[in-house]
């Protein structure tokens, strides 16, 4: 059969069976297994995948995933988030929408001890959504602006998607994680200027507070901040100048995150402990994902299908832009049905080796899919962070306001891809600057 | 049947969390060795690779008995109600499906590794079976957690017990 058809057949039942429920992980291995058995014989596609689990596992680039996901539970648990809303809330209390201002320059600083999009947007929710309500906000816009913000996790270092795909794609850690700081925050300066906009457009979106802070006010209320500047200090330029791989990196900020917490006397041992029960349940889970994704993948290319996909592409002609329009309709096209981590993976099967065919540097494609995947999340219908907002608020609020209030910032996040495909530089220039590969 | 199950996914969760200690705790003694005293940790990636296993294997099981595992319902929910339960049964066969032959590769590879004696690479090299032993009890119990949920549910056995 032709490596095309077979290819082509494989995604739809893998689509298939993700958006009829099943587990993303095990739909991804239970295709790539079937198809590698049907094309050696049970035996044989046993043999080939016997040690692929445990490599995986044991992979210690990989340390970094319950690394970074242990540092933002215990940043989240220990209060961290409320801090730095709080801080930014008195900063920022002359400007009429200070409190989207507030929730996006928080959401962007705990995007530095946490990588977790969903994380952010749901504590967001909780710390900033009844308070901008109480003040008479619109609540649309409120919940749009938290779903949008969680999204800048995925880019300010550590994001644990960057790492996934690092390893997937067989990039380097450590440029992949410096690469999404320049994106990251070019969207956090995107979504403030949307906010900014917005409220000069429709002043009823939110009131002018009268409230003046003293400049003591001011600076106590940053107090409390240095922890995360001290924990984003250790990871980002830990990498940054090589002195520390980002394993270690991870390790040193996670250990940090609880060595300053207790010290703060934020977080008990029952917290930790709870804190460590869900860091080791959302890594395997990820974990079940990395497996079934490299098993697909694997399939994939034994198939014969990412060779012919190259050569089909090659002979269509559609050059670097029709390539990336391409590439733009099917992120989009995916993102209404799949999640982030089944979309990521099938780009890293089927797109990556295209990419490098035509000659595209990987670390700034990597930002360009990362930027496609944290747009689907805040797109609807099945948008991730829209339905953590949702039910972090409660019943009390229709998905339909929030698909208005987060439009806004899907057509920010449009005008910044349009700017991070033109102009590559923004991804690449600082890990081209990086001490160590 | 099923309480022993669940108490002992709920055992590897502990022990999972255990590594992901001593895995912070590994790392961070490594680097200040390192730039304090000249010193790191010999070994401290051999290490932290099998802990990091241990953790992903023993996490799993947690992970199931927790039934966290990520999934798109939007369809699924859309479906009428005996579609939805042929569906929801298959992906539940098929999910069971995925973690027997994780199960059965993790032993077959133990098994090999005995026999070979296999070490890690690196400066401390280690014999690898234990640890992919460990691995394996972890993907036996994340097996079990799911054949237990497709066994009828007994009298008074509640869904967490």
């Amino acid at each position: 059969m032709d490596p095309l058809l077979i290819g082509a057949l494989a995604i739809a039942a893998l689509l298939f069976l993700i958006v009829t429920g099943m587990p993303v992980g095990a739909a991804l291995f239970s295709v790539g297994a079937a198809g590698l058995a049907l094309m050696f014989g049970p035996s044989k596609a046993l043999l080939l995948l016997q040690k692929l689990p445990f490599e995986v596992g044991s992979n210690y680039t990989l340390v970094v995933v319950p690394m970074f996901i242990l540092m933002g539970l215990v940043a989240a648990r220990a209060g961290l988030m409320k801090d730095l809303f709080d801080a930014a809330h008195i900063w920022l209390a002359r400007f009429r929408g200070s409190l989207y201002i507030s929730t996006v320059t928080a959401s962007a600083g705990f995007a530095a001890v946490s990588g977790s999009t969903v994380v952010n947007a749901t504590v967001f929710t909780r710390i900033a959504y009844p308070e901008m309500v109480r003040l008479g906000y619109h609540r649309g816009t409120a919940a749009g602006v938290i779903a949008a913000s969680g999204t800048l996790a995925a880019f300010i270092p550590p994001s644990v998607v960057f790492v996934i795909y690092a390893l997937l794609t067989q990039q380097s850690v450590g440029k992949l994680l410096l690469a999404g700081v320049i994106p990251g925050l070019i969207t956090a300066a995107a979504y403030v200027l949307c906010v900014m906009v917005l409220v000069r457009v429709r002043p009823d979106m939110a009131p002018q507070t009268t409230e003046r802070t003293s400049w003591g006010e001011k600076f106590r209320a940053l107090k409390p901040v240095w922890s995360i500047l001290l924990l984003s200090f250790i990871i980002v330029g830990g990498i940054y100048t090589g002195a520390v791989p980002p394993s270690a990196a991870g390790s040193v900020g996670a250990a940090g995150a609880i060595v300053i917490t207790v010290l703060m006397g934020r977080l008990g041992l029952a917290d930790l402990w709870d804190c460590l029960k869900q860091t080791v349940q959302i890594s395997a889970i990820l974990f079940v994902i990395v497996i079934g994704g490299l098993t697909f993948s694997r399939f994939l290319v034994f198939s014969g299908f990412v060779r012919d996909s190259i050569e089909l592409i090659a002979n269509l002609g559609l050059g670097f832009g029709g390539f990336m329009v391409l590439v733009v309709i099917l992120f989009i096209f995916l993102g209404m049905f799949l999640d982030a981590l089944a979309i990521m993976v099938i780009a890293a099967s089927i797109l990556v080796p295209v990419v490098s065919d035509m000659g595209m540097d990987p670390i700034w494609f990597a930002v360009i899919v990362v930027k496609l995947i944290e747009v689907g999340v805040i797109t609807p219908p099945v948008g991730i962070n829209l339905f953590a907002v949702m039910s972090a608020i409660g019943d009390k609020f229709r998905l339909t306001e929030l698909y208005v209030g987060v439009l806004p910032f899907i057509a920010a996040e449009i005008v910044i891809l349009i700017l991070l495909i033109s102009f590559p530089i923004l991804a690449t220039w600082l890990p081209s600057t990086m001490g160590l590969d | 049947m099923k309480r022993v199950v669940f108490r002992l996914a709920d055992t590897a969760n502990m022990l999972a969390a255990a590594c992901a200690l001593i895995l912070a705790a590994l790392g961070t003694a490594d680097v200040i060795g390192n730039f304090a005293f000249n010193a790191p940790i010999l070994g401290t990636k051999e290490y932290s690779s099998v802990i990091l296993a241990c953790l992903f294997f023993l996490g799993m099981a947690a992970a199931v008995r927790g039934e966290t595992e990520i999934s798109v319902d939007v369809v699924l929910n859309a479906l009428p109600g005996r579609t939805r339960r042929i569906v929801e049964a298959f992906n539940r066969l098929a999910t069971t499906f995925f973690f027997g032959v994780l199960t059965y590769l993790a032993w077959k590879l133990v098994l090999h590794s005995y026999a070979k004696g296999t070490f890690t690479a690196g400066s401390e090299g280690f014999r690898l079976w234990p640890f992919e032993a460990i691995a394996a009890v972890g993907a036996t119990i994340a097996f079990l957690c799911l054949i237990v949920s497709l066994l009828p549910r007994g009298r008074g056995e509640g869904e967490d017990t």
